[in-house]
């Protein structure tokens, strides 16, 4: 999948725009995996607890099956109000979960 | 003689008497705005004079033990407000009514000299204050709510279908996250019966453990923080606002939210200074905002909307400060909102610039842009510079102390993220600059009659001011390290 990236940004960006738009679209691929690497490491290091570790390593292991992320991180960042509903019940919920769980 | 209590409320009340005399004199063009001038002048100078004090407004009786906490007792609630003002407080004010004056400057000299418009600037002016000096939760919550009504009235002056929709969209979350905030502030009011921070921070200190139904008011209250900061889930939303409102708008709404996510998250620590939890909850969503500010603005097209990607991710790394949770870090943090509204400021007042200029802000359809205005392209240069975290500019000076309080917390994974954060901060922004200025592009219809020397100005004083912030940062950073060694979170 990696070394097809390039192709499947090219593909991807033809209505962006070419060039530049590719370079920082990659740019923000990579920084993408490297935060997901990062947060992945932290939590694997800092959480005492296994179910966390668990979800990290899950997690990394699948988005490493989607790559190019960036574009489904684009298509969940829109202004829609369903999608930003969606993720504040979420949220509250999380909350709610982490606090009086205590997780 | 006015003492000192007196003069801190000013800092609240006066831009609210100047709201609505100018929204009397509206259409009486000459006087808004010798009004407006005089009052801005007042505004920045109130702060400076000001001693550190509290103020107390209804004679309100700090309680020092609290032997029985829980039952709601009407009489017994403390409903006096108060306002502290201290050096953190007095460095967020300049900065404030200083961005605030540049920026009714900047609609001024446009000649969009509208009485409700000023006003609906000094009500936002006056709300952020209110929020930053009060010491009473509920006030607190009040002047949040008429903020988000000011900084709504102020994106859909636009007049146009897009800002229209972001600001329905703003005030239909603000109402979620308002209900919350109140819900999260009555519960603790059931509990402890004590609306005063102080008195709260005492009380909960005094009651150990935090039951569930303070644990369900942490969890409201949070929500409320992620909101009013402009944090995810609610980032996109926040950069919807700034991506409508006219650029020298979006320049004192970032000021507002930065300031407006210091302050409530000074306020949760002093409530809850005793529960971890929340510093970690605050790291995940703050660690989510700046991953996904950052990954969106790289991908922008348009110079105003990567700009408000950018400034909700650099709203992150200050939440980042908070997460982490030591003296050092939260000092961090909030040294890195200062230094980062001034660099961000300067970017959208460009970015208004750009928009008299050339009528446009996308970037494919602009070019050569160094030809006609060098000055602004060189400062864009600079500003890219500061805002990146390169020396000797401000954001060097934060992001380095960030970077230090990650490693010294033992999490120095942060510190990469910190150093990543500016690697796509740099790239996202040269690559606008690049676009306008550099780039051999269509020749765009430039405005002639557009000069902007009140921009050009304005850029090159805050420029100016983030250079010396970057070569003597201690003027700044040693009030503020003081003041959060002394709240003792």
């Amino acid at each position: 999948m990696l070394e097809k990236v390039y192709e499947i940004f090219h593909e991807k960006m033809k209505d962006k725009g070419q060039g530049m738009g590719i370079g920082s679209a990659l740019t923000s691929e990579f920084l993408m995996l490297s935060f997901l690497l990062i947060g992945a490491i932290l939590v694997l290091r800092t959480a005492n607890s296994t179910i966390l570790g668990f979800g990290a390593l899950i997690i990394l292991g699948g988005i490493l099956f989607t790559v190019p992320t960036v574009f489904k991180v684009e298509k969940e960042n829109t202004d829609s109000i369903n999608l930003s509903s969606f993720y504040v019940a979420l949220t509250l919920a999380l909350l709610f979960v982490i606090f009086l769980g205590g997780i | 003689m006015l003492n000192n209590s007196t003069l801190i409320p000013l800092m609240v009340v006066l831009p609210l008497i100047m709201a609505i005399l100018v929204n009397f004199l509206h259409q009486k063009d000459k006087s808004v705005k010798f009004i407006s001038i005089v009052s801005l002048i007042v505004f920045v100078f109130i702060p400076v004079v000001t001693l550190y004090g509290v103020h107390l407004f209804s004679g309100h009786l700090r309680t020092g033990s609290f032997p029985e906490i829980s039952k709601l007792l009407i009489p017994d609630v403390y409903m006096g407000i108060v306002y502290s003002y201290g050096s953190v407080q007095k460095i967020l004010m300049v900065v404030l009514t200083i961005i605030t004056g540049f920026t009714v400057l900047t609609v001024l000299n446009k000649k969009m000299i509208s009485g409700v418009y000023i006003a609906m600037i000094f009500i936002s002016l006056a709300s952020t204050s209110a929020i930053m000096l009060a010491d009473d939760i509920f006030n607190f919550f009040v002047f949040t709510e008429i903020l988000v009504v000011a900084q709504v009235a102020l994106v859909i002056a636009v007049q146009d279908t897009k800002s229209f929709k972001a600001g329905f969209k703003y005030m239909i979350f603000g109402t979620i996250s308002g209900a919350s905030i109140l819900l999260g502030i009555a519960l603790l009011l059931g509990v402890y019966g004590l609306l005063n921070i102080t008195d709260l921070s005492n009380a909960i200190k005094a009651g150990g453990q935090l039951n569930p139904i303070a644990l369900s008011a942490v969890s409201l209250l949070t929500l409320g923080w992620l909101y009013e900061s402009g944090l995810f889930p609610f980032h996109i939303i926040k950069c919807n606002m700034y991506e409508n409102a006219k650029p020298e708008i979006s320049a004192l709404l970032q000021v507002q939210s930065k300031f407006v996510l210091v302050a409530m998250a000074i306020i949760l620590f002093r409530v809850f200074s005793g529960f971890a939890l929340l510093k970690s909850v605050m790291l995940g969503f703050a660690i989510f905002t700046v991953v996904l500010g950052s990954v969106m603005a790289l991908q922008q097209v348009e110079l105003r909307k990567l700009l408000s990607f950018v400034a909700v991710s650099q709203a992150g790394l200050v939440a980042v400060g908070f997460g982490i949770g030591t003296s050092f870090a939260i000092a961090a943090g909030i040294f890195h909102a200062i230094n980062d509204v001034l660099s961000m400021a300067i970017l959208f007042f460009i970015a208004s610039f750009v928009y008299d200029k050339f009528k446009t802000t996308k970037l494919e359809e602009l070019g050569d842009g160094l030809q006609v205005v060098p000055l602004v392209g060189f400062v864009m240069l600079l500003a890219t510079l500061a805002i990146s975290g390169v020396p000797p500019f401000n954001s060097y000076q934060s992001e380095w102390r960030l970077i230090q309080a990650a490693a010294q917390a033992g999490v120095p994974e942060l510190g990469v993220l910190v150093i990543l954060l500016s690697v796509a901060t740099f790239v996202a922004i040269i690559k606008a600059f690049f676009m306008i200025f550099m780039k051999p592009g269509p020749k765009v219809e430039v405005n002639t009659e557009v000069r902007g020397t009140m921009f050009k100005a304005i850029i090159v004083i805050l420029i100016l001011t983030c250079l010396a912030i970057g070569l003597f940062p201690n003027i700044i950073y040693d009030p503020i390290y003081n003041f959060v060694v002394s709240l003792g979170v």
